[in-house]
């Protein structure tokens, strides 16, 4: 039986910086529920797989993953009407919308997982994603991927892609990969360096 | 400059690109993908501050900053921007090895070169701008297809400044100042640090915005002028002069700031390469001190400011604010790329 894990999106305004969460939370509530009415009902759970380190075995768990409008309103008065816009957005939106939402995700991966660590940072060009520390020559941080569908397999042939990379470069002292796909609800939370 | 600093603009860049994202999610009409430009441009500032203040920063360290601030222009739909930091990221090829800098590039190298094809089709399509390589054609016909032109590639890359520049070119030349002053705008919000716009925007304010909004425009640019280049310094007093133009019970006080904004820029250090600028400014001193004293103005300032060169084919019925305006109005800044196109 898979251990659970439980998180309340709204404990995320805790956890992380509210600049670097109150433009994530949208997305991830157009985003996890999908577009099928019989995926909306809280929580939404997603099998996840975490490995610690390079060298140790995949441990599974489930992470249950809810929130309260209202509470998220308090942080955020337009976060309905944003997700409702990125909802029905069109297709060259949508590709932001997952991009934002599995940003999103990561946050609660990492306030759940690697407790303490507040993010620093977002990169566009230079893997990875989000940093925890910025020291220059020695950068900490999470790479991060969202795929509407395709499942563990899917994630596990980024997961290859993005690990040889991140694994060579000598600026980056520490990197995980966060990755997630819509359908069905899967994720991957991997240590790739050290 | 400090590690903190460091940490700090890095924090703000993030923030800056996490919103542009956001905006892009929420909508893709112009308006969203211009304010997503406008931020994304924001953050490669961020970006480039953050790399200034460490303390010699490795090769591998620089290449990392100039990879990200071209993903900023890249995402923020500039491609003239991003070809610049394209050219300053290829420097470092001999002095990473190989392979670091294919995998520092490597999620780049593909999203620049598509939006190079796009800009590249995009301009061959733009066949009226490509015949006549100015942006205001003096034939009417011309004038309004190479508009169009340029409005519609300023819609399909809202982040590139020099398309503004342009689109401010064609509505001002057709006497819409409203739609000229918004894409002026619009590029000064781009590229905040152009000194070439803020002049042109001064002029434009000065002439075409209401007065009280182009008295308060002017007097914040003032207020920063020891900040800013000595030419700013000129177009502000050239401004002020318009000013006192519309405003003729309030002549003596936009001419007296008009002096003052001169004497800022004549304090500055100068060399030879702002000659011509010194000279523009000495005449505009003249002129405003012979208003001042209540003289009628003549060509004469310019000869002995050294603009000679101006005057000679002149008409007897202009004046020299005209002339100077003038003078000052033609050049194109930044508009290299449609040249060699």
């Amino acid at each position: 039986m898979a251990r659970v894990i439980h998180y309340a999106l709204e404990q995320l305004y805790a956890d992380q910086e509210h600049d670097f969460v109150v433009d994530t939370v949208p997305a991830v509530l157009a985003w996890v529920p999908g577009r099928s009415r019989g995926r909306r009902r809280q929580p939404f759970q997603f099998h996840l797989e975490r490995r610690k380190s390079r060298r140790s075995s995949i441990e599974r768990l489930e992470l249950h993953l809810e929130w309260d409008l209202e509470a998220l309103s308090v942080h955020d008065a337009d976060v309905r009407a944003r997700a409702q816009r990125m909802s029905s957005g069109r297709t060259a939106q949508r590709e932001h919308v997952t991009e934002l939402a599995a940003y999103g995700l990561a946050l609660v991966v990492i306030s759940k997982l690697l407790p303490g660590h507040r993010v620093a940072s977002f990169r566009k060009g230079l893997p990875p994603d989000i940093l925890f520390d910025v020291s220059p020559g020695r950068v900490r941080g999470v790479e991060v991927a969202g795929r509407s569908r395709g499942g563990l397999r899917a994630l596990a042939g980024v997961a290859e892609d993005k690990t040889v990379g991140l694994a060579a470069r000598d600026d980056v002292a520490e990197a995980h990969l966060s990755l997630w796909c819509g359908s069905p609800r899967v994720t991957l939370f991997l240590k790739v360096k050290p | 400059m400090t590690l903190e600093a460091h940490r700090h603009a890095l924090g703000e860049a993030g923030k800056l690109k996490l919103r542009a994202t956001a905006i892009l999610a929420e909508g893709d009409d112009l308006e969203s993908r211009f304010r997503a430009a406008v931020l994304l441009h924001d953050a490669a500032r961020a970006e480039a501050r953050a790399m200034r203040a460490v303390a010699a920063p490795s090769d591998q360290e620089r290449l990392g900053s100039l990879v990200e601030q071209c993903m900023c222009f890249v995402e923020g739909c500039d491609p003239l921007g991003a070809a610049r930091l394209r050219g300053q990221i290829l420097e470092y090829r001999d002095r990473v090895d190989r392979t670091t800098f294919e995998r520092m590039s490597g999620r780049l190298k593909p999203a620049y070169d598509q939006l190079a094809r796009r800009w590249a089709s995009a301009i061959r399509g733009s066949r009226s701008l490509l015949a006549h390589r100015v942006l205001v054609p003096s034939d009417p016909e011309a004038r309004d297809a190479v508009g169009a032109e340029i409005e519609g590639l300023a819609d399909r890359f809202p982040g590139t400044a020099e398309l503004w520049w342009g689109v401010h070119r064609h509505y001002e030349a057709i006497g819409d100042w409203k739609a000229a002053w918004e894409a002026i705008e619009r590029a000064r919000q781009l590229q905040p640090d152009n000194h070439r716009y803020l002049e042109f925007a001064v002029l434009l304010a000065a002439r075409r915005r209401p007065v009280e909004e182009a008295r308060r425009f002017l007097a914040g640019t003032f207020e920063q002028l020891d900040r800013l280049p000595s030419a700013v310094s000129l177009f502000v007093a050239l401004g002020e002069l318009e000013l006192a133009g519309r405003r003729r019970a309030a002549a003596h006080e936009h001419w007296r700031a008009g002096l003052k904004a001169v004497h800022a820029g004549l304090s500055k250090p100068q060399d030879q390469e702002v000659a011509r600028l010194h000279q523009y400014l000495e005449a505009t001193r003249l002129l405003l001190v012979a208003l001042l004293a209540g003289e009628k103005p003549t060509m004469d300032l310019l000869y002995q400011a050294g603009l000679g060169d101006l005057v000679i084919a002149t008409t007897s019925r202009q004046k020299p604010q005209d002339v100077l305006r003038a003078a000052l109005s033609t050049a194109d800044p930044g508009q290299d790329w449609l040249r060699a196109a």
